[in-house]
Order: structure tokens, then sequence, then C-alpha cells
């Protein structure tokens, strides 16, 4: 089966005004349909830059990206984004923020109305529909966020550390929400994280960026199920550790 | 009881009434004290004249009608310059923001013309525009522009990189991540120049017609100056502070009402 994203030989400079900043070098990782992969790295790191990449947002300046095969032209409603700040137009209210991919595409105002009702019940928002962000919390404008990304019917959800400034207990039913999601949809993930267990939580399997330049330093699968069982198993145990040195910790 | 404590309470707190109870208080003593000042005689009455005269001849003006005909001809001039400026503003700044060739090519000019004094500019508005009333809305608008264009190329410039990934990923490209996007989060900054547009209109608008009118509030209050009646004078100064005020909270309560989404400041 093809991937359904694949980067090759992927490199990033930004250009700031003493030059090229080398971001990411040499990235090569692949995302199969319905796979689940964090990407852990220390914090400047590049995984920001290379997740922008993967949805088309950033031009690699070298290697490639590619889905199902075929070079990836620009970003597209097939690449699903949450992000962590700023995760919602603030213009719009949640109905309107969720409306926002369809509306573009052209369906017509019932049938909108129809999607973003449905969505916001599936995270557990339907009674916030009308309010604007400013009026929710952190942890309900996430949820928007992922439903706002979902409307577009992604293949690929790019998520950039969704649930780093949330709480303990409203990250703990994030997860398990977007768990939900994901069983139920079978979207690919690529979420990024800089906390191990939430890696580990979450993945199929697990990669680790370097600090900057970013390159992949391993990637791990991270056998399931995930009971407190097997957290507490020698293997979970060993890559846990694994991942920590990996991140200097 | 209503809280004291509750942060977004909208109903009048004791403390919002005492504050309002301080401002009327503040500007009361101030009156008084003009008013003894005045009355003691160290200046010429005529030429320092109480607010007790001032507000007679207020009232007298405004019973002759002279004074609403002055304000409505101000008043026309101004709302017109204010909406051409806004509208030649925004227009602009959303334009030098967001294209870099228009930054590019504009941007040294409308600096450039941005600190000449417009008083500098009315003798070129006479000769090539006279003493119509175009001159003097173009005049409004002139000083309506420039604060509107930078405040709203600001904005522009602070659109978050996230929101124009969002809606990138989301199908929008081109014009329309201008209008979903851009124009939408800059719309804040944009109203924040227009408030003080509200004033600089007036500014320029009262040089116009200072130097070349037959009516209008500041042609009426240069005129009193000419004629030596400072009462007159200081009750066009009064009108024309307290419909800025006027304007300037009705204003601000429209973008509330327009930008509701805007979190609470
Ligand atoms: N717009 C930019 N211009 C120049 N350098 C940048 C820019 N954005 C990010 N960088 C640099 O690229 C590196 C990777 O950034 P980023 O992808 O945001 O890392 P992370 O998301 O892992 O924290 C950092 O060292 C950062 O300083
Ligand atoms: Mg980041």
């Amino acid at each position: 089966m093809s991937a359904a994203l694949e980067l090759r030989g992927v490199g990033f400079n930004y250009l700031s005004r003493r030059g090229p900043v080398s971001a990411l070098v040499g990235v090569d990782l692949t995302l199969a349909p319905s796979e689940f992969v964090c990407l852990l790295g220390p914090s400047g790191g590049g995984k920001s830059t290379l997740l922008a990449l993967a949805a088309g947002l950033l031009a690699p300046t070298a290697g490639q990206v590619f889905a199902h095969g075929r070079p990836v032209p620009g970003p597209g409603v097939e690449r699903g984004l949450v992000l962590q700040k700023h995760a919602l137009f603030p213009w719009r209210t949640a109905r309107g923020n969720v409306e926002f991919g369809p509306r573009l595409k052209g369906s017509s105002a019932p049938e909108r109305r129809r999607c973003a009702e449905e969505l916001l019940a599936a995270v557990g928002l339907p009674e916030c529909a009308d309010r604007y962000p400013s009026a929710l919390s952190e942890g309900q404008r996430q949820r928007v966020a992922l439903a706002r990304a979902l409307a577009g019917e992604p293949e690929i959800l790019l998520m950039d550390e969704p649930f780093a400034s949330l709480d303990a207990l409203t990250r703990r039913q994030m997860q398990e929400l977007l768990v939900a999601v994901w069983t139920q949809r079978r979207p690919s993930v690529l979420f990024v994280t800089h906390d191990v267990d939430e890696a580990l939580t979450l993945g199929d399997r697990v990669a680790v960026l370097s600090a900057c330049p970013g390159r992949i330093l391993f990637t791990r699968g991270v056998p399931r199920p995930r009971d407190a069982a097997a957290r507490l198993a020698p293997e979970t145990a060993a890559l846990r550790a694994e991942c920590l040195s990996a991140l200097g910790a | 009881m209503p809280s004291r404590f509750a942060a977004n309470d909208p109903s009048p707190s004791p403390s919002e009434s005492s504050r309002a109870l301080v401002s009327l208080g503040s500007a009361a003593a101030a009156l008084l004290v003009w008013e003894a000042a005045a009355r003691s005689g160290v200046y010429p009455p005529h030429l320092f004249p109480p607010p007790s005269a001032v507000l007679r001849a207020l009232v007298l003006d405004a019973r002759s009608g002279e004074l609403a005909s002055d304000l409505a001809a101000s008043g026309r001039r101004w709302s017109a310059g204010l909406a051409l400026g806004s509208l030649c503003g925004a227009a602009a700044g959303l334009l030098t923001g967001a294209w870099r060739p228009a930054r590019l090519a504009a941007s040294p000019l409308l600096h450039f013309l941005r600190v000449v004094p417009f008083m500098m500019l009315m003798p070129l508005t006479l000769l090539w525009f006279g003493i119509g009333e175009e001159s003097k809305i173009l005049f409004a608008a002139w000083g309506a522009f420039f604060p509107v264009w930078l405040s709203t190329e600001t904005a522009v410039f602070s659109v978050e990189r996230e929101y124009v990934w969002a809606a990138r990923t989301l199908g929008a490209d081109g014009l329309r991540l201008w209008w979903e996007v851009y124009v939408p989060r800059s719309l804040p900054g944009t109203a924040t120049g227009v408030r003080l547009a509200v004033s600089t209109s007036m500014f320029a608008l009262a040089a116009a017609e200072m130097v070349g009118s037959f009516d209008g509030i500041a042609y009426r209050a240069f005129y009193c100056y000419q004629l030596f009646q400072s009462e007159k004078m200081m009750a066009c100064i009064a009108a024309v502070g307290v419909c800025g005020y006027v304007a300037d909270r009705i204003f601000a309560a429209a973008v509330r009402r327009l930008l509701p989404w805007q979190e609470p400041a």
C-alpha cells in the first residue's frame, strides 16, 4: 500500500537576516494509511517546521514530500491541521470556524450547518456553537479546532502540540477524544509533542527528532494494548527511557 | 446584591456609578475654578470670559439657529471626509500591508505626505480646488486617511501565521485568503485608526474652514476671534468638544457591537 505521506531526504532552511538557518536536515519519515505517528523532539528542534512541510505550507529546500507517491503541491483539505496557539479564528463563532472549510468548498448553508452540528456534537460541544473563541476555555477551543479540521474529511491529521497548554485532566480527556475520533474515522495522524508519555500513550510509532537542526534519531513501534499492565511492562519502560535520553532529559 | 468581584459583570456596579461621579465632579470643579478665576478680574473679562458667559452665548447661538447651521455644515463635511478618508486608508493599508510591491512603491511617498503638516497644504488645495465644499471634504479625508492607513497596515503585518496556515489548509488562497483572514483580522486595528481619525479629520477640517470658508463651526470660531467675541468663540470650541466626545463614544460603542468577537480589553 502506498504511504499516505512520505518525507524523503527533506531539509529546510529558514532565511534570516544573518543568512540561512538550517531547521531540518535529511529527514525520512513515512506515514501509512490510518497510522498514528507521534513526533517527539526538543523545543526548537524543527517539529513545527516538519509539520508545515507535511501540510504543504512550506516547500522543502532539499528532498521532497509525497502523498500516495505524488509530490505534495501545496496545502489542501485532505491534510487537516490542528495547532496549539491561535487554534481558532477569533472572528468566527465555534460554528463559523467548523463551517469554514465547507463554506470555501461551496457546500450549501443547510448542509454546512448539519455538518457543523454533527462535528460539534462529536467533539462533545453541541451547546457552544454560537460562542466566539474568546468565550471558550482552552480545552473547548482545541475541541472545536479538531472539529474544524475534521470537516474537510482529511485523510491525514497534522497536529502540532495541540494539548500542550491544557491541564492534566483536560489533556487526558482530549487524548481519549482523539483516540475515539481516530478509531472511528481512521485518518493517519502525525502528532507533534514534547511529552514522552503522551507519545507513548497515543502513537502506533514514535519518531524522535534531534535538537536543531532536526534529524530523525530513531523511530520505534509502540506495543498495544495500552492498559495499565502494558504501561508498566519493562519494554515500555525501556522505550520511555530511550526517548527521554534522546531528548536529553 | 450584585457581586463587586465579577470581572465581566455588565450591570452598573456601585463602583461604576461612583467613577462617573468622580468624572463629573472633576469637570464641575474645573468649571468652578475657571468661573472664580474669570470673575476675580485678574484678566480682562472680554478676553477671559467665565463659563457662565460662554454658556449664555451658546444658548443665544442655539436659539438663533446659527450654531445649528454651522455645526451642520461642519458635520456634513466631517462625516463625508471621515468616510472617504477611512475607506481609502483601510484599502491602502490592506494593500501595502499584504502586497509587498505596493508597499515598496507607495510607502515612502505616503510617509512623506504624512509628515507634512496639513496646514501647509492648505494654500495648495485652495489653488487647485478653490474654496468649494470639495476642498474641505478632501481636507477632512486627508486628515482621516493617515491614521487609518498606518494602523491597518500594522494590523495586516501582525496577522498571526497560524491563522493563515489554518485557512490555507482549509482551502483558502489568493483573494479568498485575503478576504477571509487578513481583512477580518485587521478590522480591530482599522477601527482603532478610525477612532483616531474621528479627531484628526476634525483638525484638518478646522484648518480648511479657517482659511477658505464662509460657514462651519471652525470658521465661526475664527470669525468671532476677529470680532473680539470671546464668549461666542469659546462657545464654538465647547460645541465642537462636546460633539467630538459624543461622536467618539458612539463610535466606540458601534465597534463593540460590530466586532463582538474581540476579547474584552
Ligand atoms: N520564521 C523563522 N525564521 C527563522 N528561523 C526560524 C523560523 N521559524 C523557526 N525557526 C527556527 O527553526 C528551528 C525550528 O523551529 P520549529 O520548527 O518551530 O521548532 P519546534 O516546533 O520543534 O519547537 C528553531 O531553531 C527556530 O529558531
Ligand atoms: Mg513548535
